[in-house]
């Protein structure tokens, strides 16, 4: 009920009170409770109501970590990753170190600096390579006892392919769960020239790392071409549900 | 308004009168973008605050555009502006841009491509690419032959091919074709090592249920290098080669960013 405490016509009584009008006469109408907002409702006496403020967004994904190459490496690891995320998404654009044309390195990676091959991956995928009569290669749906997971090759620093990067991503599911096997997936590849040998690879893979172990760590292993420096670059991402 | 007036204290556009417990008070409009809040430890009781915003997210949204009309080309440019060099201040280490687009009728058409840039070339080494591409062969006459074809796209036509050049039916009428280009990086400009993007495209695309050909859609995944460090990355167009058969309306591509650590 309006209360007119000083008889002019505006009905304000208690702290917070705001004054408007109905459209006939001053209304009063009472604060809300802390952090509502007030909004326009038409559909209000007075035009006007405390409502509950709209939830934030929610950050879909985070970057946890960037590792820019400034010199030639091998390995490039990301440690103590954060286990707060739902997935992990490892984003790359880096190419090897050799000078020679068609020399790639194998690109892999190692979760949870593993050494030995007590964790098996399950790999299946397709890549297509080499060149244009190597055509589609299935790798086999079985089991491969390996401590890494390979992606996919990085392309030689050789002249005339110097702008040639492998581009591309891993998803890694369910990364931080302590009770189930962790799927894995990739789509990366690099281009370069006309039909020539060794022109390039474009490569699908997928997987489980084999383990109930939260993964806490990832290296990137370039095997005997390195990382190229002054390019190459890494960046973890942690997806949230 | 009545000015230094106890009773009626609002002095200034926006004002807003309420009560403190014991006198009527005025609480100056907030500023734009500010919401009014229930606050109970204001001497108002309420107060104008900002909206919290989330700036922690890797994944944003920078642009999109639509046809309202049929076109031949659809693109989204100012992306320079955003991307990422070694150490910038720009925030984006890769794009990645969705879209949806079909034609304004069925039949035989040409490519659907993309270039970036102004760099519409069609020179061998320009834009390269190899893809793996699930549909059935075009001499398919059963579905029993149909299968995954391996196609190496090798830069010696147009840009950046979405779709085979030798498909019917690319688009109809009513079927969108999908696709998803990401685009990673450094982009700055000059004749350093990196300066050139790479670049990955899923795509898919289905026909009419009623259309009677065996080649009913395909999936395709390919990468291209544009092997190119003339400028920065900075837009990309959607080229559809067949006048006769333009972008229809309701045709839409977005660009979304991807943060680095620390932007």
């Amino acid at each position: 009920m309006a209360i007119d405490i000083i008889g002019d016509g505006f009905p304000l009584s208690v702290k917070g009170d705001i004054a408007t009008s109905d459209g006939t006469v001053s209304v009063r109408i009472p604060v809300g409770t802390n952090d509502q907002i007030l909004t326009a409702t038409s559909s209000a006496t007075a035009g006007l109501e405390w409502t509950t403020a709209p939830a934030q967004q929610t950050n879909y994904m985070e970057a946890i970590a960037y590792s820019f190459v400034s010199a030639n490496v091998t390995t490039v690891t990301f440690d103590n990753i954060p286990q707060t995320y739902k997935d992990l998404k490892l984003i790359w654009y880096a190419k090897g170190t050799s000078t020679v044309s068609g020399t790639v390195a194998v690109f892999n990676v190692k979760p949870n600096n593993i050494t030995t091959n007590t964790t098996n991956f399950m790999k299946f995928g397709w890549y297509l390579g080499s060149n244009g009569t190597t055509g589609i290669s299935d790798h086999p749906g079985a089991y491969i006892a390996q401590t890494s997971f390979e992606i996919n090759y990085l392309p030689d620093n050789s002249s005339g392919s110097t702008l040639v990067h492998n581009g591309g991503e891993l998803d890694i599911l369910n990364y931080s769960s302590t009770s189930a096997y962790k799927p894995l997936s990739t789509f990366n590849g690099y281009a370069k020239y006309v039909n020539a040998s060794s022109n390039g690879y474009a490569q699908m893979n997928f997987g489980d790392i084999r383990t109930n172990s939260a993964i806490t760590r990832l290296d990137i292993i370039a095997g005997t071409y390195g990382i190229k420096g002054g390019s190459s670059w890494f960046a973890l991402y942690g997806i949230k549900v | 308004m009545m000015p230094n007036n106890p009773l009626y204290p609002a002095t200034t556009k926006g004002d807003i009168v309420s009560f403190d417990g014991s006198s009527r008070i005025r609480v100056a409009v907030g500023t734009s973008g500010q919401t009014l809040r229930a606050s109970s430890s204001a001497d108002s009781g309420i107060a104008w605050l900002q909206q919290a915003t989330t700036t922690s997210d890797s994944y944003a949204l920078i642009s999109s555009t639509s046809l309202s009309t049929t076109a031949t080309t659809i693109s989204i440019s100012g992306l320079s502006a955003y991307t990422n060099i070694t150490s910038g201040t720009k925030e984006f280490v890769a794009f990645v841009i969705t879209g949806r687009l079909k034609s304004t009728s069925s039949g035989s058409i040409s490519n659907l491509y993309f270039y970036i840039n102004s760099d519409s070339a069609t020179t061998a080494t320009t834009y390269n690419s190899v893809s793996i591409e699930i549909t059935p062969r075009t001499d398919a006459t059963t579905a029993s032959t149909n299968g995954i074809r391996d196609t190496w796209y090798a830069g010696n036509s147009a840009n950046g091919m979405i779709c085979a050049t030798s498909d019917t039916d690319l688009f109809t009428a009513n079927n969108f074709s999908q696709f998803i280009v990401k685009v990673y990086g450094p982009f700055s400009s000059g004749s350093s090592d990196q300066s050139a993007p790479s670049v990955t495209v899923e795509s898919s695309r289905i026909f009419d249920d009623n259309v009677a050909v065996i080649e009913h859609g395909q999936i395709k995944k390919s990468v291209f290098t544009y092997n190119s460090n003339a400028s920065p990355f900075n837009s990309i167009t959607f080229v559809q080669t067949d006048p006769t058969r333009p972008f229809a309306s309701g045709c839409e591509i977005r660009v979304y960013g991807i943060r680095k650590y620390g932007a």
